[in-house]
């Protein structure tokens, strides 16, 4: 008998224990099946002239949440991508219906000023965290900047500021500039940034340009430029626009009739369309380039190669960098909750980033970055075939509090 | 340079820039003159011309091999989509509009798929890089090309129009297509040779106009509008009317550029809104 009470009660802790395995599996089976998952909003431009960029953005954040196996505490991460289309109000729309269904509580948005509009204006209405990885307009972090808003890129003011200072102090030898103006609010925004730099330089303007959006023959403008004889030729044009301007440009000779060309902001995927004959010897803006010397870089655009097999657009480093600052906040905090994720980003603890060391300014949300001036190799220099540019200067010169009218009115958070 | 002392160069790049005009609009001026079919697809046979040149210059490291096989392959294309117009004979012209519309948006979407969202840079051929000295000024040596060619390709659109007998059957089947028909003229096959013209000619503006206005899925758009404007300004249909539209259009925009430039945008607009007060059938335009 005692033996079969011992059999029976050696049986019951084997069942006992048993139990409590599957019970605990199941528990934690059900938990796991219960967990919200964690929506990340992707608004990037996947349409129209600016859907190449735009796909770098994309794929910048994929590169981000693969490195994190698509997990932030513990949580499964659903990243929802939306097309912008490059417009304001299809910006809008598409959020607000992911932040109502879905209840996001984070975006990206950015390549295009109206776009970094439009978007911080969803996350002041809503209260959810915008990361701008690209726009360049300074009220983003300006007069219409929110608590709610953090921009990775340097704003037209800084561009301004540090495509012109350090460079003109390189070359004392331009006494003189002509300036060509896109016609439309970037333009006219860096134009009336770089204006008093210009002036302050001791450059004198021989003339100015506004040249209205989509103008595909530049020729007569370039006639008037070269015809002025500036030493310095300042274009301050973006986008398909500034790709034909440069080729014009190159077409007509004004390398030869001026000491320096340069193209304040540009872009990747923008040189890659320019072309390397018409890119040799111009100088060009811009926020980050693939070949720039330090460990974050050169690991980024290895996994961006190998996952995408081409070179990462600037836009694909801001997207990944905000969006891996966001996760890895998260993290540290071990709250999702918008409201400590953006005290502790106001804490402006550097962090290692594409440019080197940066942090978000507490009072306007800027990013603290390096800026560059990159020059067209000549293609005989390429070390490899998209190796069009080398690094002339750099700096980190932003507005100052005095400068900058912005003042959090959304504190109420 | 005094701004008076300027005018010259602005009126001689003017008229550089009409010539690209011209090219530009030929195909489309071709094909409404002969048909009456005002073609929306124009301008993305212009880009997919482009992209031709692209390919073959990748491929062969030859740009001017794209010269004749751009024309070539958009002839082709022009065929088909001319087969596909056919079947809208009879129905209301806006068909036509809707259909070659609908063309135009397949065949960007056919060129992102192909080519990608990203556009691709191709360079001005080696032997005309550079710039000519006039002494005066300098200039472009691809564009002075680009004027030479667009006059030869002018001269023999013109001779092959008006001296040649199957210039003479096209003539006599715009005027009236059944009486072509009963003299044994095969009136179908004749337009869908013209249709395939046309579109050869849009593929080839876009070959030439590729090294400098680059190469990328939206650049049909862009030309579209201007090509409109130089068939109306110039006559709906006339080929000499083409040639002075495009003249014109690049003269006015030039020297718009040198004295008033802000109202660079709106002037090529408000010009061809005035020729339609003035002359609503364009300037050489017979309609």
């Amino acid at each position: 008998m005692k033996g079969r009470e011992k059999n029976l009660k050696e049986i019951f802790i084997f069942v006992a224990i048993g139990l409590c395995l599957i019970g605990t599996t199941g528990i934690s089976t059900g938990f796991a099946a219960e967990q919200k998952p964690f929506y990340f909003l992707g608004l990037h431009c996947l349409s129209g002239n600016f859907a190449g960029p735009g796909e770098h953005g994309n794929r910048g954040c994929i590169v981000a949440l693969e490195e994190r196996s698509y997990k932030v505490l513990g949580r499964p991460i659903e990243y929802l991508v939306r097309d912008t289309e490059l417009k304001p109000e299809a910006t809008t729309r598409k959020a607000r219906e992911a932040i109502e269904k879905y209840g996001v509580k984070y975006m990206m948005a950015g390549l295009g000023s109206h776009i970094g509009l439009a978007a911080i204006e969803v996350a002041r209405d809503k209260k959810i965290l915008l990361m701008n990885h690209s726009s360049g307009s300074s009220e983003i972090t300006g007069e219409k900047c929110s608590r709610f808003g953090f921009r990775w890129t340097n704003d037209n003011s800084s561009i301004a500021k540090t495509a012109l200072i350090p460079f003109l102090k390189e070359r004392k030898d331009l006494k003189t500039v002509y300036c060509l103006v896109q016609d439309y609010a970037w333009g006219q925004d860096m134009y009336k940034n770089s204006k008093p730099i210009l002036e302050q330089m001791g450059l004198k303007i021989l003339g100015t340009d506004f040249i209205p959006v989509g103008t595909t023959d530049f020729s007569s403008y370039l006639l008037k430029a070269k015809a002025a004889k500036p030493d310095f030729l300042y274009t301050m044009i973006y986008g398909g626009d500034q790709i034909i301007a440069a080729k014009q440009v190159y077409e007509f000779g004004m390398r030869k009739n001026t000491k320096a060309i340069l193209f304040p902001w540009s872009g990747t995927t923008m040189i890659h369309e320019i072309g390397p004959e018409a890119c040799e010897g111009v100088y060009f803006g811009l926020q980050w380039w693939y070949t720039y010397d330090n460990e974050y870089s050169k690991k980024f655009t290895k996994r961006f190669l190998e996952k995408h097999k081409v070179y990462p657009d600037n836009e694909a480093i801001g997207a990944y960098h905000g969006l891996k600052v966001l996760l890895d906040t998260i993290e540290k905090i071990k709250s999702d909750d918008v409201k400590q994720v953006i005290l502790e980003l106001e804490k402006e603890t550097p962090v290692d980033g594409p440019t080197g060391k940066e942090f978000f300014r507490k009072w306007d949300h800027q990013n603290i970055k390096q800026f560059f001036i990159y020059k067209g190799k000549n293609p005989k220099d390429y070390k490899f075939q998209e190796d069009y540019m080398e690094l002339v200067t750099g700096g980190s010169l932003y507005r100052t509090r005095e400068e900058n009218p912005c003042r959090f009115k959304d504190w109420d958070i | 340079m005094d701004i008076l002392e300027s005018v010259p160069i602005f009126i001689f790049n003017g008229i550089a820039l009409g010539m690209i005009y011209f090219l530009i609009a030929i195909g489309l001026t071709i094909i409404f003159g002969m048909m009456g079919v005002i073609n929306f697809a124009h301008g993305a046979l212009y880009a997919v011309g482009a992209y031709i040149a692209y390919t073959t210059t990748l491929y062969t490291g030859n740009f001017w091999i794209s010269l004749a096989v751009a024309p070539l392959i958009m002839f082709g294309v022009g065929i088909g989509e001319y087969f596909l117009l056919r079947s809208l004979y009879g129905v209301e012209a806006v068909y036509q509009l809707l259909l070659t519309f609908g063309l135009a948006l397949i065949m960007q979407e056919v060129t992102i798929f192909i080519w990608g969202t990203v556009g691709k840079p191709l360079a001005i051929p080696a032997i005309f890089r550079g710039a000519y000295d006039f002494g005066l000024f300098t200039y472009p040596k691809y564009r002075i090309f680009l004027i030479a060619f667009t006059a030869a390709i002018a001269f023999i659109i013109w001779f092959s129009i008006t001296r040649t007998k199957l210039g003479a059957m096209i003539r006599a089947g715009t005027e009236d297509s059944e009486m072509v028909s009963s003299v044994g003229i095969n009136i179908s096959r004749l337009f869908t040779l013209v249709f395939g013209l046309g579109a050869s000619m849009a593929g080839l503006a876009g070959v030439l106009a590729a090294p400098i206005v680059g190469v990328e899925p939206f650049m049909g758009m862009n030309i579209l509008i201007i090509s409109f404007v130089v068939v109306v300004v110039g006559g709906l249909g006339s080929f000499a009317g083409a040639i002075l539209g495009g003249l014109l259009i690049g003269i006015i925009q030039s020297l718009c550029i040198l004295f008033f430039p802000a109202a660079a945008a709106v002037i090529v607009f408000a010009f061809m809104a005035l020729i339609l007060i003035v002359k609503p059938q364009g300037l050489l335009g017979q309609i």
